[in-house]
């Protein structure tokens, strides 16, 4: 039998879904706004105001872009800061949470408030440069290894996780004769993979961000991210020489452009990492 | 010849907490024990402390001969049965069977082989390339308890497998492990805080309370002879009626009186030789407290109908007399409505008589 909503009920959803239409367009346009003024002509892209869509269809600032020497090194550099550290990054905090969820760990407590206190606090900028500096970390891409490996606030998220896994499942196995390594590999890393996913979606996106460890160790332009060569393009006004080249290319398409190659990419990422949410775990055991 | 031996067994959780205090326990080869008790009891500590998940703060656990207190639960010749199952949910039934075979580095052809046994055994062919999400609570528990026997363990531990069920899965679960153990004729020790798993399955019961070993016998002893007043009244569904009286010498021998009714002890199968009056207090049963009295029957009172309990094949009657509570077992056809006046009647040679100090049985 349907049951017939009220009048309030209705004019409650229909509010609540045009907000969410505003929200949701509210952050969309600022990428389409990019898009669109990336391939518009000069005439469009200076004059400015509101657009939902080209005007003219000009690709010159994406060639122009991809003209320049560091953007191609910047993108490989990027990439392939994604693809190896993200690993390494969500093995070491699975690593780093895995003892710090077991209620049997000696001194659990006492770690984790340290794993906790560099949540809270750093050394400070200076301190960390020099620290690089003595280990020779200065304009060497393990920089980007190092600083990034292990995020404190994704170990609780995983720990948290983990202690969420029946106490059952670790004593049946430890019982069936599994070592903790086994016990970490072949049941908890499997069962936890949407945490696991979760923090590799959120260390992709910070280390495909990350520009200001580039900007501050690296020297060498070829080791630099994209987000650096961004940051060069919008910030720093590196667009100058493209326009000597480009003669009439407008220095707001330059930077839409560069914003949109530096976009793309990471939107690609979410899909893959989506399916993996929707999993619950505890579909072979029950509350504990 | 004992597959299981507890001596003295304590584990002091902190440094106050005592969960288990001077456990001693003796399990048979192929006998069912079922460890029985309300929750904190430390029926549980108990099993993990036998299981190896727990290091008891002393005394000694000797399986098959063997003392175990330092080896690794994978080296005690043990498995165990949770009651969450315990599967694990990203492998088929056959894997989470297999699995501690792989973890022994058995053939391939060999754990094939116990997998498919076990299998046969719990009918569970026909599922064994299933994921535990696709299966029920009756087959989940059966996965575990094939996960179990696969490795033909020395002792097997439960800890409450059934909870987790509904009644009627409970009570058919209750009898395929019946059937399973008399199958295998393997050791077993059963925890559970349900009275009826305990009596149904347990050659003997082990009753605990507060970390202590309250009385270790089969379920029909426990049942007619409790040794303290925690047993009869933890043991049996309605619980055991409790009236509060003197124990006094008499012509005959001795005899009980109360607020309610004095009753001469002579006719007890076992009888004590009363010398002083003492404080006691008198368990009964509730199927011996008897409704169809005559005017000259020992123990006779008179109590007003409170509550009714139609249970199917009999009726629950509980009833207020004076300040007391008792409850009787009736049958159904009995026609009673709450405010009746009803009489009651004991049957002396099916009392318990317990010291009201110490609650440790006297009669």
């Amino acid at each position: 039998m349907m049951i017939k909503e009220s009048f309030g009920s209705r004019l409650f959803d229909v509010i609540n879904i045009l907000l969410l239409l505003v929200l949701s367009f509210s952050m969309f346009y600022p990428f389409l706004y990019c898009l669109v003024i990336s391939m518009s002509s000069e005439a469009y892209a200076s004059q400015g105001g509101f657009f939902l869509y080209p005007r003219s269809f000009d690709l010159t600032a994406y060639k122009a872009v991809f003209s320049t020497p560091h953007l191609l090194s910047g993108l490989l550099n990027s990439i392939a800061r994604v693809l190896i550290i993200v690993p390494i990054s969500v093995f070491f905090t699975a690593l780093c949470a895995y003892p710090l969820s077991r209620k049997d760990m000696p001194h659990r407590k006492p770690l984790f408030l340290f794993v906790l206190f560099t949540m809270l606090f750093s050394g400070g900028m200076v301190p960390i440069y020099l620290l690089y500096h003595s280990i020779g970390l200065l304009d060497n891409r393990m920089v980007y290894l190092v600083g990034g490996l292990i995020a404190a606030f994704n170990v609780i998220l995983v720990r948290n996780y983990f202690q969420n896994i029946p106490d059952s499942m670790h004593q049946a196995a430890m019982i069936d004769g599994a070592t903790e390594w086994y016990i970490f590999f072949r049941i908890y890393l499997p069962l936890s993979r949407p945490i696991l996913a979760t923090v590799a979606m959120f260390q992709t996106i910070f280390h495909w961000n990350a520009w200001f460890d580039a900007m501050i160790y690296m020297s060498t332009d070829s080791k630099i991210v994209l987000q650096a060569f961004l940051q060069r393009i919008v910030i720093q006004q590196e667009w100058q020489g493209l326009r000597d080249i480009y003669v009439g290319l407008p220095p707001e398409a330059i930077k839409a452009a560069t914003v949109v190659i530096t976009v793309i990419p990471i939107l690609f990422v979410f899909p893959f990492v989506l399916r993996h949410f929707s999993k619950g775990i505890m579909l072979g055991g029950l509350k504990e | 010849m004992s597959d299981l031996v507890l001596k003295k067994v304590t584990k002091v959780f902190g440094n106050s907490v005592v969960a288990v205090r001077d456990f001693d326990l003796q399990v048979e080869s192929g006998e069912f024990m079922v460890l029985v008790g309300p929750s904190g009891c430390g029926k549980s500590t108990t099993l993990s402390m036998i299981a190896g998940l727990e290091e008891p703060t002393s005394g000694e656990i000797i399986i098959d001969g063997q003392m175990v207190n330092t080896l690794p639960p994978k080296d005690r010749n043990i498995a165990m049965v949770f009651q969450n199952y315990a599967l694990y949910p990203h492998m088929t039934v056959y894997d989470n069977m297999a699995f501690s075979l792989k973890l022994r580095h058995w053939a391939k052809n060999k754990i094939e082989k116990r997998v498919k046994e076990a299998a046969d055994i719990l009918e569970l062919e026909e599922y064994l390339d299933r994921f535990p999400k696709a299966l029920s609570g009756g087959q989940r528990q059966r996965v575990a308890l094939g996960r179990a026997i696969v490795r033909k363990p020395k002792v097997f531990l439960f800890d409450e497998p059934l909870s987790n069920l509904d009644a009627k899965m409970r009570s058919i679960m209750r009898v395929e492990l019946k059937k399973l153990h008399d199958r295998i004729g393997a050791t077993m020790v059963y925890v559970t805080h349900d009275q009826t798993e305990a009596m149904t399955l347990g050659d003997r019961i082990c009753v605990m309370n507060d970390g202590e070993l309250q009385q270790l016998d089969t379920s029909l002893e426990i049942y007619n002879n409790p040794k303290n007043i925690f047993v009869g009244s933890f043991i049996g569904s309605p619980q055991m009626n409790f009236i509060e009286g003197i124990l006094e010498p008499s012509v005959n021998g001795s005899q009980f009186s109360c607020d309610l009714f004095s009753m001469p002890l002579a006719n007890l199968k076992t009888q004590i030789k009363v010398i002083d009056a003492k404080p006691v207090t008198l368990g009964i049963r509730p199927e011996d407290l008897s409704t169809r009295s005559k005017e000259d029957t020992p123990g006779l009172m008179k109590g007003i109908v409170d509550v009714i309990e139609p249970m199917g094949k009999e009726t629950f009657i509980y009833i207020k007399l004076n300040n007391h509570r008792l409850t009787t077992m009736v049958k159904p056809g009995k026609r009673l409505k709450v405010g009746d006046e009803i009489e009651l009647s004991i049957d002396p040679n099916h009392i318990s008589v317990f010291d009201l100090k110490t609650g440790v049985v006297i009669i």
